[in-house]
Order: C-alpha cells, then sequence, then structure tokens
C-alpha cells in the first residue's frame, strides 16, 4: 500500500491529481476484460505522456493507452492492467496547414471534431476516413487499431492518408515517424509498423493526416435486393468497372433494419457516389440502370441530410448492437475481394444453424466483412460450441487466403480463444519487433501476443 | 571470409552457372545510377526463392553481406555493395506468376520489369498505379526496396500503398509470406515496413500488388510560365480550387531546352517553366476540370496552356518527361539528383533558395520534379573529372538537403537513403527516431548482412535497446 | 601495338556522358534475353570506361562481351536520353580488341573478299565458295550457320547482280533526275530481284540510274567486326566511285549500307584521322560530300512520289503486308515513315502495323552465325508479332532482316518477305 501511494505522489507529479483516477469506483469503466486498473492518469501533454511511460518503466507497469475507449473489447485477455494512460486531453490541433493538405493533431482528438473543423474550412475539406464510432472515436485509437470504413474503398485505409506520426515508445522517449510531405522515403517507413500495432510498441500521442478537398457532390444510392446473390453480383460488376464508387457496402437484412430506412427486410446494397457534380450524376444513372437489370426490389437516392444521417447511422451501427444487446460476438473477417459473398453467405448458413441473430456488413471491393452476432443468453453453457463455431468461421476465412480477428466477445468465451485468428507467418517477426520496443513487455501485455 | 572460398561454395550452392566473379563481371555490379562504386566479391543469379534462401543462409552463418539488385537503376547506391560480400542479381528471377483478375491482384517475382507488369495486366483492363520514370527498366522488386513514386503517385500514392504482401527471405534463409491477397492482415503491417527499407530488412522472392480497373478518361494539360515562380504558385492554387490531379509535373528552362533536343516534344524553348498537369477519372465533369484549371493558370500570368488532342501527344509529352533525367546529362557529363521534398506551399521560396546555391557554388541546376508531391529533383551539372568542382558538387548537394529539411520537409521522396543520404538523416531524425529504426533492424537483420551500410547511420543500430 | 588512346576524344566521351540511368536496358534486344549487365549497353559503357581508364585488361572475356552481346543495332543509341553513342563506342572497342585478339579466320576471308570484290573472282567460283561456307551436302552435318537454317539460306545469284545490270539505265521520256545506285552485297549476290525493281521503278518515274559494275562492300560489316584496315579499303573504293557532286542522289537499297554511306562514313574517317590511321582530310570532304547524297531508295521514291506513273488496281492479288523497321534504317537513318508509304500507296496493299515493328530481328549479319541461341530468342518474338499481325507479306528495307525472318518464319507458312520496291514493281507492272 505504501508502495501505492508513493506511485501516486509520482503520478500526480507528473500529471496532476486533478488527472489521475484512484478510487476502485471511478476505474471501473476502465477495466478491462474484468480487470480493474491500479490507476488511471491522463496526461496534458507529449512531456507528461513521455514522463508517465517512463515512471511506468521504471516501476514495472503493465500499461494500456485508452483513447476514447470504443475499441477496448479487442485484444486478448490481459493477465493484468496496472496504469490506463487516457489521451483525452491530448486534443489540441499542433499543425494546420489547409494549403498544403496536412493537419496534424494529438492523438486524443476525436475524429469527427476534426472532421468538422476541416469541413467548414474554405471550400470544406476531410480526412478520408470514415471508422466506426462517429461521435468518441479519438485519431490515435483508430489508427493504432488501424480502424476503416466503407469509404475505403474509394480511399484506402490509415495506411494512406498518414504523412507521420509521434509516438512515445516503451522507454519513455519520443519518437517521430514520417513527417508531413506526401512523399517521404528517408528511413523505415516506421508510421506503417505504429498503424494498426495495437498499442503495443507505444502510445501514438500525435498524427499527421493527409487531407483531401470535399467532394463537389455527394449522394448514396441505396439498392434492396430480396437475394443475397443478387447484390453481389452487382457489386462484383461495380468492383470491377471504371466507376469508383466511394464505396461498395453490402448489408444483410438483420443489419439493414439497424439503421432505420424504410425499406423492405433484405440486402442492402449501398453506393456512396462522390466527386464532380457531372460525375456525380453519371454515376447515379449508371447505379439507377445497373440496379434496375440486376433485379433490385427498390432504388432509393439518399442526398444532403439523409446521406450523411445514413452514414453516420451507419458507423455506429456496431456500437449501437453492442448496447442494444448485451452479449455480443462481433468479429471482423478478411478475405480476397473474389471470396467475399461466398463467405458471406456460408456464414450466414453457419450461423443461421445455430438460431442467435446474425448481423453482417461488409465491403464488397475490399473482402471486409464485420459480423455480430447477438448472443442474447444464447452463450450460457455453450461455451464449447461457440469455440468451435468460432474456430470453424475462422478456418474457413484462412481457406480462402483471409483470416478472421474478434472485436469484441463475451469473457467467457475469450479467455478459451486467441481473438487474432490464425496466427500469420510472419509472427516471430512481429515478436522480435515487439522485444526489441518493449523489453520488459508493459505495453498492452498479453492482448496482443497472448501470455503463454 | 576468403573470396575464393565464397566463390566456391556458392558455385556448390546454385551451380557454377549462375556465380559471376571475373574481374569483369565485378566491375559491372560494382555501380548503380548513383556516383558510389564498390565491388562484390561475387554476383549469383538466382532461380527460385530457394536459392534465394540457401545464399541467406550461407551468407548469415558466414556472416558475409547480400546486396539484391534489381535492374541497377537506383540512385542512391543502395544496390551498390559498399561493404563486398554477394550481389544477388534478380531480373532473371522475372515471371509473372498470376494475373488474378477476380480478386484484382498480381502476383510476380522481383525480377519482373514494372512495365512488363503494367503492359500486362493492361491487356485484362487494369492498371498498377506507380509509374517511375525509369519504369521501364526497373525491377518491381527494386521499386519495393526503394518505395518507388512517380508522376502519377500525387493521386494514386507511392509503391507502399499498391504493394500488399511479398513472400520474402529472412536474414537467417527462413520463408515467410508477409500480408496477402487479401487487406488488413491482423498484426504489425510488415509488408509496410519493408516497403522502402532498402534491402536491409529483408529480401523480397514473391510481390502482390494491387491492380484496378482502368481509369475511363485522362486529359492532359501543359502550362507554359515565363518565371518560375508563377508555375509554383500555379501548383498550390490548383489543390485549393479543390482540384487533386492526378499529376503536378514542373520543369525549369535548362530542363526544357535539354528535353527537347534530346526527344522534340515540342516544348517552347524560351520557357521559363513548364507544368504538366494531367486530370482522369470519369469522362464526365472532366472538361470542367480542365477549364477550372486553365484559369487557375490564368490567374498566374501562365502565358499558354495546351491541352493534348491525341493520345499520341499525350504519350509524346510523357517521353519527354519520362527521359529528363537523362536528357539532362546531354548537358554535362554527370549530375547529382537531389531528392528532397518540401510541403508544397513552400516550393517557390525553396526554388528560389536552389537556384541560389547554384550560383553560390558556381554549378548549373536543372529542376525537373514532381511539384504536386513537393518533391524537388535539382540536378547539380558537373564532371566528375573535375576534382574541385565534384567538391563544390557535395557541399551545394549537403545544403540543398538541408535547406529541404529546415523548409519542413524531407530528405528523400522517393530515391532513398542508400548511402547518399545518410549524413542528412540526422537533419530529420533525432537520436531516438533513428534509435526506434534501428531496432527495426536489428528484430529483422541482427548481424547485419543485408545490405549493410545503407539507410541508417551506424550509431543507431548497434546500440542497443536500453530503458533510459 | 598499344595505344595511347583506345579511342578518338568524342568517341570516349561517350564514356563520361553515361548516367547509368539504366534506360537502355529496355532498348537492348540481347540484355532483355540475357538479363546480364554484360549483355547491356550500359554494361559495356561502363567496361569501356574502365578500359579507357586501365583498369581492366582487355581480355578474351571482355572482348567476347563486345562481340557475343552486343547486335550494334543501335537500340541503345537511339533511346539514350543522354545522347550516348553507343555504336561507335563499341565498334571503337570491338577494333581495339581485334587489333589485339585477331579476327576468326572464316570472317578474315570473308572480309577480304568482301572488299576485294568477289565479283573479281569469277561467279562460278563465288558460288562454290559461298555454298562451302554456309552450307553444302557433306558441310551441313558437320558445321552450322548458328541460328540460321542451312537449307533455307536462299540459293546465291546465278552471277552477281552487278554483273547482270546494264551499266546506265534512262527513262523512256523525260529526265528528271540521275541518281547512282549502291546496291549492297546481299542485292548483288543474293536478292537479285531487289536489284531489278529498282533498277526497273527508278527508270519509270524518269530518274536515270547509274549503276557502277566495281562497286564492292560498303565497309561497315568488317569495321563494325573490328577490322579497320580492310573496310578503310572499302570506304575509299567506295568513296572513289560514288562522292560525286554532279548526281542527285546516291540510292541505297540495304539499310546497313545506307547508314553507313549517310551516316557513319564522315564520323569513321574523322575518328581515324584523330587517331592517325592514315586519313586524309579529302578523304572526310568527300564521305560529306557522299552523305548529303545518299538516300534509302525508299526515301527517294517518297520524296519524288508524284513522279510515279498511275497505280491502278491490277493483276496483283490482294494482301495484307506489315513492315519490319531494320536497325540501321530506324534507329540509324531515323527513317520509319517513307517505306511505309509507299505500300499504302498500292490499292492491292492492306497495311498493318505489327507490334514491335522497330525491335531488332535478332540477325546482326554474322552474330546469327556464332551467337546463335540469343540471336535465335530475339528473331522468335520478332516472328511471332509478325504472325500475330495477320499479314501475309512483311516487307522490309534491309537484305540481312529479309534473310533472317524468311529463314526463320514457318517455311510451310504463307508469309513471304519483300522489299517494298519490289511490291511497287509488281503494283506498277499492271
Amino acid at each position: 500500500m505504501l508502495e501505492h501511494q508513493k506511485l501516486i505522489v509520482s503520478l500526480e507529479a507528473i500529471v496532476g491529481r486533478e488527472n489521475l483516477l484512484v478510487e476502485p469506483e471511478a476505474l471501473l469503466p476502465y477495466a478491462l476484460d474484468g480487470k480493474t486498473p491500479q490507476l488511471a492518469a491522463f496526461p496534458g501533454s507529449r512531456e507528461e505522456l513521455s514522463a508517465l511511460v517512463a515512471l511506468g518503466v521504471s516501476q514495472g507497469l503493465v500499461m494500456v493507452p485508452w483513447g476514447g475507449g470504443t475499441k477496448m473489447a479487442m485484444g486478448n485477455v490481459p493477465p493484468r492492467v496496472d496504469l490506463v494512460i487516457g489521451t483525452a486531453r491530448l486534443d489540441s490541433i499542433v499543425d494546420y496547414d489547409i494549403a498544403n493538405l496536412s493537419v496534424s493533431v494529438e492523438s486524443g482528438m476525436v475524429l469527427s471534431r476534426l472532421q468538422e473543423k476541416l469541413a467548414r474550412e474554405g471550400g470544406g475539406f476531410f480526412v478520408p476516413l470514415d471508422p466506426s464510432g462517429t461521435s468518441s472515436s479519438t485519431v490515435g485509437g483508430i489508427v493504432a487499431a488501424n480502424d476503416s470504413g466503407p469509404r475505403r474503398f474509394l480511399y484506402g485505409t490509415a495506411r494512406d492518408h498518414i504523412l507521420g506520426l509521434k509516438f512515445v515508445s516503451p522507454t519513455g522517449k519520443q519518437v517521430a515517424a514520417g513527417g508531413k510531405t506526401v512523399k517521404n522515403v528517408a528511413g523505415y517507413d516506421m508510421t506503417k509498423l505504429m498503424i494498426g500495432s495495437m498499442g503495443i510498441l507505444g502510445v501514438i500521442s500525435e498524427v499527421t493526416f493527409k487531407i483531401l478537398p470535399l467532394p463537389e457532390k455527394q449522394s448514396t444510392a441505396c439498392l434492396s435486393f430480396s437475394d443475397a446473390a443478387q447484390a453481389s453480383k452487382m457489386a462484383r460488376k461495380i468492383v470491377h468497372s471504371s466507376l469508383y464508387p466511394a464505396t461498395v457496402e453490402l448489408l444483410n437484412p438483420r443489419a439493414a433494419t439497424g439503421l432505420g430506412l424504410d425499406l423492405p427486410n433484405a440486402y442492402l446494397l449501398a453506393i456512396a457516389l462522390e466527386g464532380f457534380t457531372e460525375a456525380v450524376e453519371r454515376l447515379e444513372a449508371e447505379m439507377k440502370k445497373m440496379a434496375a437489370e440486376a433485379g433490385a426490389q427498390q432504388i432509393t437516392l439518399l442526398e444532403g441530410a439523409s446521406h450523411d444521417a445514413f452514414w453516420t447511422a451507419y458507423r455506429d451501427l456496431s456500437l449501437n448492437i453492442t448496447k442494444t444487446c448485451p452479449e455480443v460476438l462481433s468479429f471482423k473477417a478478411n478475405v480476397p475481394i473474389s471470396k467475399f459473398s461466398e463467405l458471406a453467405s456460408l456464414y450466414e448458413q453457419m450461423i443461421g444453424v445455430q438460431g442467435s441473430a446474425f448481423a453482417w456488413t461488409g465491403q464488397a471491393g475490399n473482402g471486409i466483412i464485420h459480423g455480430h452476432l447477438l448472443l442474447a443468453d444464447a452463450v450460457a453453457g455453450q461455451g464449447e460450441f461457440f469455440v468451435s463455431l468460432i474456430g470453424r468461421l475462422t478456418s474457413e476465412a484462412v481457406n480462402r487466403g483471409g483470416n478472421l480477428l474478434l472485436r469484441s466477445c463475451p469473457l467467457a468465451l475469450k479467455e478459451k480463444l486467441d481473438v487474432w485468428g490464425m496466427p500469420a507467418a510472419g509472427r516471430l517477426i512481429m515478436r522480435r519487433i515487439k522485444d526489441e520496443f518493449d523489453t520488459a513487455d508493459l505495453m498492452n501485455t498479453g492482448r496482443f501476443f497472448k501470455a503463454n | 571470409m576468403e573470396r575464393a572460398r565464397i566463390i566456391q561454395d556458392m558455385k556448390s550452392i546454385v551451380g557454377k552457372e549462375n556465380v559471376l566473379s571475373s574481374e569483369m563481371q565485378l566491375n559491372l555490379y560494382n555501380y548503380d545510377a548513383s556516383l558510389i562504386k564498390a565491388k562484390p566479391d561475387c554476383v549469383v543469379l538466382p532461380s527460385s526463392t530457394e536459392d534465394v534462401s540457401r545464399v541467406v543462409r550461407y551468407a548469415h552463418e558466414n556472416r558475409i553481406p547480400v546486396v539484391a539488385r534489381g535492374a541497377g537503376t537506383n540512385l542512391s547506391a543502395g544496390s551498390v555493395p559498399i561493404k563486398g560480400g554477394i550481389v544477388l542479381h534478380f531480373p532473371r528471377m522475372n515471371r509473372i506468376l498470376e494475373i488474378d483478375v477476380e480478386n484484382q491482384r498480381v502476383v510476380v517475382e522481383p525480377g519482373a520489369i514494372t512495365l512488363d507488369i503494367k503492359n500486362a495486366i493492361g491487356k485484362h483492363g487494369y492498371l498498377y498505379q506507380p509509374d517511375p520514370a525509369s519504369e521501364k527498366a526497373t525491377t518491381i522488386g527494386g521499386n519495393m526496396a526503394e518505395n518507388s513514386g512517380g508522376p502519377h503517385c500525387f493521386k494514386y500514392g507511392v509503391t507502399s500503398n499498391h504493394l500488399l504482401g511479398m513472400e520474402v527471405v529472412l536474414a537467417n534463409g527462413e520463408v515467410i509470406e508477409v500480408g496477402g491477397k487479401a487487406h488488413d492482415c491482423p498484426g504489425f503491417d510488415l509488408t509496410g515496413i519493408l516497403v522502402g527499407s532498402e534491402g536491409t530488412l529483408a529480401i523480397a522472392t514473391k510481390l502482390i500488388l494491387r491492380m484496378v480497373p482502368k481509369t475511363e478518361a485522362v486529359k492532359t494539360l501543359l502550362a507554359i510560365y515565363d518565371t518560375i515562380e508563377d508555375g509554383a504558385n500555379t501548383v498550390s492554387a490548383i489543390i485549393a480550387a479543390g482540384i487533386i490531379p492526378t499529376t503536378l509535373e514542373m520543369m525549369d528552362n535548362l530542363t526544357i531546352k535539354a528535353v527537347e533536343q534530346a526527344y522534340g516534344v515540342g516544348f517552347p524553348m524560351d520557357a521559363a517553366a513548364i507544368l504538366l498537369i494531367e486530370v482522369d477519372g470519369l469522362k464526365d465533369g472532366l472538361d470542367r476540370q480542365v477549364e477550372l484549371i486553365s484559369t487557375v493558370c490564368r490567374n498566374h500570368k501562365v502565358r499558354e496552356v495546351r491541352v493534348a488532342k491525341s493520345e499520341a501527344e499525350r504519350m509524346k509529352i510523357w517521353a519527354g518527361r519520362k527521359g529528363a533525367f537523362g536528357a539532362v546529362g546531354r548537358l554535362r557529363p554527370n549530375y547529382l539528383v537531389n531528392d528532397g521534398t518540401v510541403p508544397r506551399t513552400r516550393l517557390p521560396e525553396t526554388l528560389k533558395q536552389v537556384i541560389a546555391i547554384g550560383e553560390k557554388y558556381r554549378l548549373p541546376i536543372a529542376n525537373v520534379f514532381h511539384a504536386g508531391d513537393g518533391n524537388l529533383h535539382p540536378l547539380i551539372l558537373f564532371d566528375e573529372r573535375d576534382k574541385d568542382e565534384l567538391e563544390r558538387v557535395h557541399r551545394a548537394a549537403g545544403e540543398i538537403m538541408k535547406l529541404c529539411a529546415d523548409m519542413g520537409g524531407t530528405i528523400s521522396g522517393e530515391h532513398g537513403v542508400g548511402v547518399e543520404k545518410l549524413g542528412g538523416m540526422e537533419l530529420i531524425f533525432t537520436k531516438e527516431d533513428l534509435r526506434a529504426m534501428g531496432r527495426v533492424k536489428k528484430a529483422f537483420d541482427p548481424d547485419n548482412i543485408f545490405n549493410p551500410g545503407k539507410l541508417l547511420p551506424p550509431e543507431s543500430f548497434v546500440e542497443r535497446n536500453s530503458a533510459c | 601495338m598499344e595505344q595511347k588512346t583506345l579511342l578518338s576524344r568524342d568517341t570516349e566521351e561517350n564514356i563520361y556522358h553515361c548516367i547509368k540511368c539504366g534506360l537502355c536496358l529496355a532498348h537492348c534486344p540481347v540484355y532483355k534475353e540475357l538479363l546480364l549487365e554484360e549483355a547491356s549497353p550500359r554494361g559495356k559503357v561502363q567496361l569501356s570506361r574502365c578500359l579507357s581508364n586501365n583498369q581492366l585488361d582487355l581480355n578474351d572475356e571482355v572482348k567476347e562481351a563486345f562481340f557475343s552481346t552486343c547486335l550494334l543495332c543501335g537500340g541503345c543509341m537511339a533511346n539514350c536520353p543522354s545522347g550516348v553513342h553507343g555504336t561507335h563506342l563499341f565498334s571503337g572497342i570491338r577494333w581495339r580488341a581485334a587489333q589485339r585478339h585477331g579476327i576468326d579466320w572464316r570472317k578474315k576471308a570473308l572480309f577480304y573478299l568482301l572488299s576485294h570484290g568477289w565479283a573479281m573472282s569469277g561467279s562460278a567460283w563465288f558460288g562454290k565458295w559461298a555454298r562451302k561456307y554456309f552450307g553444302g551436302p557433306w558441310i551441313e552435318k558437320k558445321l552450322s550457320a548458328g541460328a540460321l537454317a542451312v537449307d533455307r539460306i536462299p540459293p546465291f545469284n546465278e552471277k552477281p547482280f552487278s554483273e547482270e545490270v546494264q551499266e546506265v539505265i534512262r527513262p523512256a521520256g523525260e529526265t528528271r533526275a540521275r541518281v547512282m545506285y549502291f546496291h549492297g552485297c546481299a542485292t548483288n549476290y543474293i536478292f537479285a530481284e531487289i536489284g531489278r525493281a529498282v533498277t526497273e521503278v527508278l527508270p519509270l518515274m524518269g530518274v536515270e540510274v547509274a549503276t557502277p559494275h566495281n562497286q564492292i562492300c560498303c565497309g561497315l560489316p568488317i569495321f563494325l567486326s573490328g577490322d579497320r584496315g580492310a573496310a578503310l579499303k572499302c570506304i575509299r573504293e567506295t568513296l572513289a566511285i560514288f562522292a560525286r557532286s554532279d548526281i542527285d542522289a546516291v540510292v541505297v537499297d540495304c539499310a546497313t549500307c545506307g547508314a553507313a554511306l549517310a551516316k557513319e562514313y564522315p564520323y569513321l574517317l574523322k575518328e581515324l584521322l584523330e587517331l592517325g590511321e592514315g586519313v586524309t582530310g579529302e578523304d572526310i570532304a568527300a564521305a560529306e560530300t557522299l552523305a548529303a547524297k545518299t538516300r534509302d531508295v525508299t526515301v527517294f521514291i517518297d520524296e519524288h512520289k508524284d513522279w510515279l506513273p498511275a497505280v491502278t488496281i491490277n493483276k496483283m492479288p490482294a494482301v495484307k503486308v506489315t513492315f519490319h523497321d531494320p536497325c540501321h534504317l530506324v534507329k540509324g537513318q531515323k527513317v520509319s515513315a517513307p517505306p511505309r508509304n509507299i505500300l499504302k500507296l498500292l490499292p492491292q496493299v492492306e497495311f498493318v502495323e505489327m507490334a514491335g515493328a522497330d525491335d531488332c530481328c535478332g540477325g546482326g549479319g554474322s552474330f546469327q552465325v556464332e551467337h546463335p541461341d540469343t540471336s535465335r530468342r530475339i528473331t522468335e518474338r520478332k516472328i511471332k508479332n509478325i504472325q500475330a499481325s495477320g499479314a501475309s507479306l512483311v516487307a522490309t528495307c534491309c537484305p540481312g532482316c529479309k534473310l533472317t525472318i524468311a529463314n526463320h518464319l514457318d517455311p510451310n507458312g504463307e508469309i513471304a518477305t519483300v522489299h517494298p520496291v519490289q511490291l511497287l514493281r509488281q503494283a506498277l507492272r499492271g
């Protein structure tokens, strides 16, 4: 206890009393898979962050970086959690260079806040990332988890938009990677290494994005199909055309109903169209024509506020599902694009047999399936069944050249699984990198590389 | 280890017909397109992943440097074996293994020539976006190692954005796959860290590239300026107008003259600068984009805007651009090309200072560069036989590198650090930044057998990770 | 024997203008097959540099690199953005290598004959000798002609073309121009029909054609093989006969000879002058006079196509024709449109462009005999492109290319090779 008090004093010296959580009740929201941290500290600057990590290392504390908390369900069950490092206060803009199409922000900045500010600038600009969790996802969390959304079909993912970033390494040292120019090959591309590293190589403190001018016109063609195969066929046609819409998003009936659209209970193909007015008008016409040929039941064109509302609801879909149903198992499967629809319908069959509700959305043009099993109380007493089901779902993805990871999962199951799916061939090198960076294994311990 | 022994062992590993070791051969693999030369102990021609793996395993056991080499078009000495050892010459591993149209991926061996890959997938209606100026000669493995760019990278990104997976040989000879045909493989983005690692972390033996459907239409504009500043200012203004062209390329008068002499493209010899601008996408709205761009050009005192009327005319303009470096070689025997990149709004003042540096050291400098990316390529012209001039060239190059760093940019946009820019690394990175890179090197290649002496200043790697 | 400077200053300067960018790799047919640096033009420039700086001995291996992995096709030179003239540089090194290592006896004998005029040794003897060198029943089994199928090397002319052609042919009507005709050795000894076509078509255009009987080899193949002594003899004799300012043009039916007369003589003579090889200023003046007058026969015809009699639909069957650009025409003389223009004039000809029309055919004179594997691979690409074009005739302006291409085309196939002027003659005959 004395040790604990000393630690509190040391932490207070860095972040101040008001930015430190010490009471168990206050720390409850920061529990990770049932493990409540000893302390949570919220640094207000890179220097404070650096000092915190250095202190954590010297005291042998297991540290967990924490942004908006939207993706904390990812990762394996940690053996213990000592210190949560919250980035909420690191939310300022560091460099705002619209003319150069680059902005640097601290990692605790909520992406949507940045987007709002950029949209008001001149003709409007944006960061071409649309990950889940509109109102709470922070830049640091999005980057650490390499989260992305439907618009990646046109714009790509974090690895395509991040020019540079800064992080505090597990030694407590500040490290900068990349820069603010679009092209930069000086040294290793450390930015890429940090994107998707799940906070195990350090705590991201700042991110520099490449931004783009907002498109002149945007709309979304929402097409409903009674048959998944019809929808997939149309999606394939679009993906292999020169039309380049922003999204080729497919939703199953259970997911589509969660969006509050007045559409029949059907498979929904949501094609966002962006660009110069003439091009978008042409795309709208093409979509209508293709949809009619493909046998769509209903063709709805969303514009203006309804377009925005649709995509906001879409981004929040997984969070809402989690809220409405306490026991949700969410996964993300990735496969080569030609296997997308085949895998999605196979999953429907495999999961449907069991009787639990299954909502999925997917990026047909990128081969990504986000699946949500609404378990209700189904998991009780059926742990073994679900472990085996997940194993089978994973095998099907792996057999098709992909993999499957769990984004959230009831603790009872999580303890029996590796949430990161089939170990990659490069696992050993990843481990060596981790060991070089974090010799004492204190950053997000056990969450990526499962403890023993 | 004794050279004769290495050669003998290599012959037993890959067969004697695949080992080159004569004095003549060593003189043929001691250079790339940079100014630095160094001979290997021998050159090995691998024909399979297995060959590469066995050679690397041997090199690992005996601590012998291994340098992978494609077409040797590198501009920063990345493929020069400065510590001797074994050069792995890849152009014979050049098969296009699979054109997977349904998955929009093409799988190739590292020795495949970039343009050959593009032509092969072009027949299926697909594109591979990166377009380094040397694409007709360079190998894709080299593009990977250097993270090559090109004019179209302004809109479409560099090699790294289009390379999704690889089969690589690690420093102990082990073969692993990183990334794959699917996006978002869980774990670290090993593909991302390997691209641009200049052969210092692993050697690729198979690459998976993204191919995308051909864009519907393209328009190419040539804007001619009487001052270089007006051209440079136009670049930012176009972007401010909400247009992201696929390319925004610039050439100054000295380059224009050289290109005209070599290619007869029809560039006006008296222009101070030209901008080569291309927009693509759906044909709808493209004419308006061209008009918008022309208006921006006119607002910046353009002398004339020409729009290419045919594909033949477009190809001719591009041949001029892609051959610009070589054409400048007509003016003086040698050039040293800088590759610094600055935020594009700082282009005008950077250019002014580059010109001043040229005057200070009495050296002609030709400028041809990716203006949209802010990626400068000042070509300092000289004759290496003039030792005094050579000395001035190195000092001028150092100053330009520092200038770019001071402008908030970087020392290399696309040519790599190699040996040439090692001294510039500390202009943009702190010791901690470099140490972090050193850790990556150590994780992959703890014995430093892969392309030693490149990319990382030596002290950033030797030191062991320490907690203080 | 050892010289102070390796080559003339202008030729050596090429070494220092190579910036090693490697773009030539994409234009070198030999590199594209062998994929080794020694085969690349860049590699050979760097070797030249080592030789020039005495960092490397001109040993057998180096000599072989210059002889066996280079066609001297000029592809590198034509595409080098820095303007490095690979052909001048590499032929210079070949010369020094030949001085040091000597030349293969068969080549030496051939050069001797070419430079002294086979005609003088009598056609009967010539035919016998040539069959013996290239083939003949017993030799077929023992000696090969490299990549060439011996049984498909065309028969030699009964007697050299220069012995059958009338020395001066005047047009029937008004004389619009007076030209001298330089027929290459190939026309002289193998493809007499090309010579017949040229000497028939030009008079129909109102052009008086003089074909000197005593003309000999232009010397270029000999020069490029490193035997500059023998080559110089050819050059001098050719200048003595053809360097005249009182004629309108010297027309040539062979791309290689044309490149020699129109482009190479002045440079080569200047180089030899600088190196003290017994060339005079008068030689150079004569070479410049000749260079200014020389035209590929297709260029001459295209320049004066309004002199051509009307070509009407005639008995010539409709035919699909493609064109192969000889290296020494397209790269050596920068001529590509005129022969196509002639083909397009012919109403019965449907002209189709093949892929890679200006890619080397792989022949390279004696290259195909000495380095058959490399040569064959290059030729196979050419043949595939010809076949893919759908043409039933391939036209070309170089008898060397014609020989190589015809030799590799499927003997049972229906694709024949011709000189464009042969087709023009057929069309004009009606």
